[in-house]
């Protein structure tokens, strides 16, 4: 039986709520990219977000750091409406994301960039006299916080000459150099080479304690060693919800993956027996 | 802004502005009269603004064509422009015919058109700002060797006879026919492109390249042929609009810059890329314009440029644009 | 006296022998070449005449050009307008003057009214990027333009408008030449150092990242507009102070100053000289006022000349001279990574007509987004 975690309802809870979203969509003209989804996430715990492609997962998380509006429900982090909160201000809030088409900024470098990262949610960046240099302590807790996903030699260098993997280690850095609570990872492990997955995967498993991370990801060794839970997403809605083990077990996911059952009948009837056979019951 | 369409020289038995009006009414003009004056007056100003959103529409049209597939902003379309006036002018010395005068300028300037694009554009391969700043650079040799052929003193085109004389319409409205021919002129263009765009597989390519260009060229297509044809159509367009321009404007070092001035307040108020736009905003920057410079001449520049800043207030991508790129 | 020395080798700035060693040459010859050059100058000033008139020009259009620089290279924000904005600087002096002000009041009222005139603009066009910017910062020049010849009663139309008389700053006559062209070298330096402080700071990286990826900056906790809002009114006030120099230093103002050529002309220099370089945009006046006089000596047909030149930077050298000059300086002294450019190829398009941010209709960033 899947484990339910998650509940929609808002009863007292022992431990917080970190990310939680109420019937979350998003139509676009003609496609509807993310319908209904709700689910909810605990402070300190990891949950990845799997599903094939065009299942709605970067949509999800589009709509979770600001860059795109909701056509419907809502999104609350810590319990505090942010849907229609800007994405520099979600920041302010406490969350962060990485994305999956690397997004660091180029013809800075490595250093650089983790400055301004640094900055940014400081009154500091509208700093127009003093050097960035003279920030020691900002620049210092920049360079350890690089040193310590693996860029110490390479701060230097100009993100543009970093390799592919570096470039994932840098882009996760600049998340977490605005401390967050929340962290979204999309497909950090996408494009690297076997032994460039096991570094990230290092990587993930040395993230604080405490960070809530949401994660999405193809690769099961990658999310075995960093998440509790995982979500499965398809055709844009949440289909089934478990451990990971349960989740490598589940004949639907199997087969969502394997190609028996790409199409989901979408009448109510059939969700509703999804729904049960995945084991939600909301 | 220079640019106004003048209350035609012909074309005044009735007082022209509102303060003429405003003294004939003082003089005792019976009310009827004045209003049957003021409304006469306001067809004219109509009219004019047509005109003048018709030589913005045929310059305005060919520069958001060579933006929407091409993705260049050519700083020197309002020199090709005042290029084609020029072209136009001593064409029409030598032969005579105004028309003449019109198609060797528009070809001279298609031609142009392709010279530049294989030799210069080709090899900044899409980098679009670093195209824009070559094309500003266009704009000073155009300029000079215009200047050097023509010279500093202003020209202006003369139309052939029968388009010298003055239609009169009913209400007593006379209005001169070659500023007709030009309302007509620009709209034949129009349609044809809209329908060369539309309704042809060659604008269903054009338009897919302005929607996605990778695809259009992983479909087989030549796009290079496809750029080189679309940016000679956009310098045509801006050789016959000078052509057409030069009857109603002077034609003088620096009106390069009034003509792309109006063309690109007209391209963002309809949408940079958008052919339909560019009709929209040549009507209402045309008629405005010209509104404001009749009626309110103190405040004839914010009847330009209040458009713009409307649009980029309220809705950037301009009203017929798309919102991504 | 760079913004920036680069350590290019794989160890953190500045910290190998190596490291430092590598960085010290350049500076070296950077410090050498800057007080030859200072020297030179100051010769050329303190001679008077038509020489030191043309370098105080090149240094007054130098401001105007760091300005168009500033926000180019850095920011990703080219503009088309500046040479209006300095001609705005010097009506607003000739027009206080005019009004019976002292040139002191004159000049602070310029400055107010470059200022009010930047704020507003620089509301519409941070709406803007990309080719919408060039082209904003085109219509407000043009706007500028019109207004200076048409608004008559004000702007004395197109015969411009005459200074009666130059300030006095202490013992300092203005009205004499040469006392002049040292105060606009002085003021030149202050702009220079001023740029050089923006640049090194956390504001002058923050808009090196917007023009980067101004999409991760905003998920960085960056509100961008403010950032580029606060640039663009620098660069305007670079061309406001420009232009109270060049009204001093020439005596009038005319409309012609603020047309579409001189607005072409000022981002012409800009882009010679370097984009994103502190001196770029210097080495880029002088080049261009030496093509308007010098050449146009020898060829009747100067400006043809001038804009096929211009044209050949954009495409083969889009660092400007400054980035040739770097390049070359590299080379020499032996190091060979690719320094990071912030040259036309970094500039950013941006939405042409939109601020940058998704809008409703639009769809999900990776897939639109280029693959790096």
């Amino acid at each position: 039986m899947a484990h339910v975690a998650g509940a929609v309802d808002t009863t007292a809870r022992t431990t917080a709520t970190a990310l939680s979203v109420h019937d979350l969509g998003r139509k676009f003209a003609g496609v509807t990219a993310v319908e209904g989804v709700t689910l909810s996430v605990e402070a300190g715990t990891r949950l990845g977000v799997i599903g094939p492609n065009g299942a709605g997962k970067t949509t999800f998380f589009n709509m979770l750091s600001g860059e795109l509006k909701p056509t419907s429900g809502r999104i609350e982090l810590f319990g505090k409406d942010i849907t229609g909160v800007p994405p520099h201000k979600r920041v302010a809030l406490g969350l962060g994301r990485t994305y999956q088409i690397t997004r660091v900024l180029r013809g800075l470098t490595v250093l650089e960039n983790l400055t301004v990262a640094m900055h940014g949610l400081s009154r500091s960046k509208l700093d127009l006299l003093r050097s960035w240099r003279s920030y020691s302590g900002k620049v210092a807790e920049a360079e350890e916080l690089g040193a310590s996903f693996g860029l110490r030699h390479r701060l230097g260098v100009n993100a543009e000459q970093l390799s592919h993997g570096e470039t994932r280690q840098l882009e996760v850095c600049l998340a977490l150099a605005l401390k967050p609570d929340v962290l979204l990872l999309d497909e950090p492990a996408a494009g690297l080479s076997p032994a460039e997955r096991v570094d990230i995967g290092r990587l993930l498993q040395s993230l604080p304690s405490d960070l809530t991370l949401v994660m999405i990801e193809h690769d099961m060794d990658v999310l075995r060693g960093a998440v509790r839970d995982i979500a499965v997403l398809h055709l844009g809605e949440l289909v089934t919800r478990g451990s990971v083990a349960e989740i490598q077990q589940n004949e639907l996911v199997r087969e969502l993956y394997l190609g028996q059952r790409r199409q989901i009948e979408k009448t109510p009837d059939a969700i509703e027996r999804l729904r049960q056979e995945g084991g939600l019951t909301a | 802004m220079r640019m106004h369409i003048g209350a035609p020289a012909q074309a005044v038995p009735f007082p022209v502005t509102s303060a003429h009006l405003s003294a004939s009414l003082a003089n005792g003009m019976p009310v009827h009269n004045a209003v049957r004056t003021w409304v006469n007056q306001f067809i004219v100003q109509t009219l004019n603004g047509l005109t003048l959103a018709g030589i913005m529409f045929l310059v305005s049209s060919g520069f958001t064509l060579v933006f929407g597939v091409m993705r260049i902003t050519n700083l020197a379309h309002g020199a090709i422009y005042l290029l084609g006036g020029y072209i136009a002018y001593s064409t029409i010395q030598v032969v005579g015919n105004f028309f003449v005068g019109m198609l060797v300028a528009g070809l001279a300037t298609a031609l142009l058109g392709v010279v530049l694009e294989r030799t210069l554009i080709k090899r900044m391969r899409g980098q679009v700002m670093a195209e824009l700043l070559a094309t500003l650079g266009l704009v000073y040799v155009i300029n000079d060797l215009a200047l050097a052929t023509w010279g500093g003193n202003p020209l202006s085109l003369t139309l052939p006879g029968f388009l010298q004389n003055s239609t009169t319409l009913p209400g007593g409205i006379v209005y001169p026919n070659g500023r007709f021919f030009i309302l007509v002129v620009a709209a034949l263009i129009g349609v044809f492109l809209y329908y060369l765009l539309r309704r042809t597989r060659v604008g269903a390519i054009v338009r897919a390249g302005v929607d996605d260009r990778p695809m259009v060229g992983a479909m087989g297509i030549n796009v290079r042929l496809v750029f080189t044809m679309v940016f000679a159509l956009g310098a045509l367009l801006a050789g016959v609009g000078g052509a057409l321009g030069g009857t109603v404007f002077t034609l003088a070092p620096n009106a390069d810059a009034e003509i792309l001035t109006f063309a690109l307040v007209v391209v963002i108020v309809g949408g940079l890329g958008s052919f339909e736009g560019a009709v929209l905003g040549s009507l209402i920057v045309g008629l405005l314009s010209n509104y404001g410079q009749a009626y309110f001449p103190a405040l004839a520049y914010f009847a330009l440029f209040a458009p713009l800043v409307v649009i980029l207030l309220v809705r950037p991508q301009g009203l017929l644009g798309r919102a991504a790129a | 006296m760079r913004p920036q020395s680069k350590v290019v080798t794989g160890a953190p700035a500045g910290q190998t022998e190596s490291g430092t060693r590598q960085s010290l040459l350049p500076r070296l010859l950077m410090a050498v070449g800057a007080v030859v050059v200072l020297v030179i100058v100051a010769v050329l000033l303190s001679g008077g005449g038509f020489a030191g008139q043309l370098v105080t020009q090149m240094l007054v259009f130098a401001i105007a050009a760091m300005g168009v620089g500033f926000l180019g290279g850095y920011a990703g924000l080219v503009s088309l307008g500046q040479a209006s904005m300095l001609g705005l600087g010097a009506y607003g002096v000739a027009v206080a003057m005019a009004k019976g002000f002292g040139p002191w009041t004159a000049i602070g009222i310029s400055l107010l009214v470059t200022l009010l005139v930047a704020l507003v603009a620089g509301l519409l066009a941070v709406r803007v990027r990309g080719i919408g910017f060039v082209i904003m910062t085109l219509a407000v020049g043009q706007i500028l333009f019109g207004l200076s010849s048409s608004w008559v009663a004000v702007s004395g139309g197109d015969n411009g408008l005459i200074i009666p008389l130059n300030p006095s700053l202490g013992p300092l006559d203005l009205n004499d030449p040469i006392q002049l062209s040292f105060f606009v070298l002085a003021i030149f330096l202050v702009s220079a150092a001023l740029l050089w402080t923006f640049v090194r700071s956390p504001f002058g990286l923050s808009l090196q990242g917007i023009k980067s990826n101004e999409q991760r900056l905003k998920t960085l906790g960056y509100s961008t507009r403010t950032h580029l809002y606060i640039g663009y009114v620098i660069s305007v006030m670079f061309g406001g102070v420009a232009g109270i120099l060049f009204v001093l230093t020439n005596g009038l103002i005319t409309p012609t100053t603020l047309d579409f050529g001189h607005n072409g002309i000022v981002t012409l220099m800009a882009v010679i000289g370097g984009l994103g370089s502190l001196w770029g945009p210097a080495v880029g006046s002088v080049v261009v006022i030496l093509f308007q006089q010098d050449l146009s000596l020898y060829v009747e047909r100067w400006a043809t000349v001038m804009g096929i030149f211009f044209v050949l930077v954009v495409i083969f050298a889009p660092d400007g001279i400054w980035g040739v000059g770097q390049a070359l300086v590299r080379r020499l002294t032996g190091q060979s990574s690719r320094q990071p450019t912030r040259s036309i190829r970094g500039l950013p398009e941006g939405e042409p007509q939109g601020p940058g941010t998704p809008t409703d209709t639009e769809l999900p960033e990776p897939m639109t987004e280029r693959m790096s």
